[in-house]
């Protein structure tokens, strides 16, 4: 059991002990939005809290009055579902898979080695799905932020803001 | 065959990472902007020493003057060159994690040609699948960001704005000095 242990830990070790931010935003124009990170990115707005990624629900409608910001809020929430759905499932498949080590209790050797390389192909699949939740996570986090900082260039940072519009 | 397979689980992890299409304008203001898997602090012009001081030392948790307000009244954007952009990228040294790869067990004997290469192909499955999962469970529940590089990166550019925004301290607007006279180099 030590063994499989020491396997998990560097990988959790990485995943858990997040960075977080020591000095949020205090003095800000009335819509201004402003980013945090508590293990995720995370934006407030006049103390407040407005969206989270990666999945950036409420972006788009905070910036829709920001035609370039809300194009690319729309694709930080787009690329956002994209990331939880795959990271579900990658995640799944990945605990799936660890069931065809079942396969050692048959004691025929080609049954066997059928139900294991069938548990290498879903455990493959669940790698490429954790992959893609990466890069989808990447794309959404991107867009987002993009999509923050034109919003404050053209509206939040001189005070304004979509409400008043 | 095992190395072409490695490369093929890995090449959405290895694909491109998101590209910011934004071009920030020239103001006093710091920006967090987005650079590949991190987030790094934008600023139109290099900060004075002491500015870079205060700016450390704010986010180091020392009392300096921020304004007691909450609000900001916009000033007006100064200069109209565009002198080069610097990028201010904390150092951080960050290894992410390490991917477990047992190696050494090839010298497995099973018996057999066929027996021999069924036993490989046994323990290479059951390597794959005790690696694959751990891999596939840890992309999917963490994040791709360099945390604590953005993080720092995030801390850097409030403490900026904050400190510019507020009078009495070497980042204030009104410690700048006079805006450039309009078309002057």
């Amino acid at each position: 059991m030590k063994w499989l242990l020491l396997l998990v830990s560097p990988v959790w070790l990485g995943a858990c002990q997040p960075a977080l931010t020591m000095y949020p935003a205090q003095v800000l124009a009335r819509g201004e939005l402003a980013l945090e990170y508590d293990g995720r990115f995370e934006m407030t707005a006049a103390g407040k809290h407005v969206t989270r990624g990666p999945r950036w629900n409420g972006l788009r409608e905070f910036v829709a009055c920001s035609e370039r910001a809300r194009v690319l809020a729309e694709r930080a929430e787009a690329d956002g579902k994209r990331a939880f759905g795959t990271s579900i499932a990658g995640g799944i498949l990945g605990v799936v898979s660890l069931g065809a080590l079942g396969a050692f209790a048959s004691p025929d050797p080609n049954l066997r080695l059928a139900i294991l390389g069938s548990g290498v192909a879903v455990a493959a699949l669940a790698t490429v799905l954790g992959g893609l939740s990466h890069r989808f996570k990447n794309y959404s986090n991107g867009a987002a932020i993009d999509a923050m900082n034109v919003y404050n260039d053209e509206i939040g940072a001189w005070g304004g803001d979509c409400a008043q519009r | 065959m095992t190395r072409a397979l490695v490369v093929l689980l890995l090449l959405p992890m290895l694909g491109c990472s998101y590209v910011s299409q934004y071009r920030p304008p020239r103001d006093e203001r710091a920006r967090p902007i987005w650079d590949k898997n991190r987030v790094r602090v934008h600023l139109s012009e290099r900060p004075r020493p002491a500015c870079d001081r205060a700016v450390t030392e704010t986010v180091e948790g020392r009392p300096l003057a921020i304004a007691p307000s909450y609000t900001y009244d916009p000033q007006e954007q100064r200069g109209l060159s565009r002198p080069p952009v610097f990028v201010f990228v904390p150092v951080i040294f960050w290894y992410p994690y390490a991917f477990p790869a047992p190696l050494g067990f090839w010298g497995y004997y099973y018996g057999g040609q066929a027996g021999e290469l069924l036993g490989r192909l046994q323990i290479f499955a059951v390597v794959a699948l005790l690696v694959l999962p751990i891999v596939a469970i840890g992309l999917s529940a963490s994040s791709p960001e360099e945390d604590k590089a953005s993080t720092l990166a995030i801390d850097a550019a409030n403490a900026f704005n904050d400190l510019s925004r507020s009078p009495g301290n070497p980042c204030s607007y009104a410690q700048a000095g006079p805006p450039a006279p309009e078309g002057a180099e």
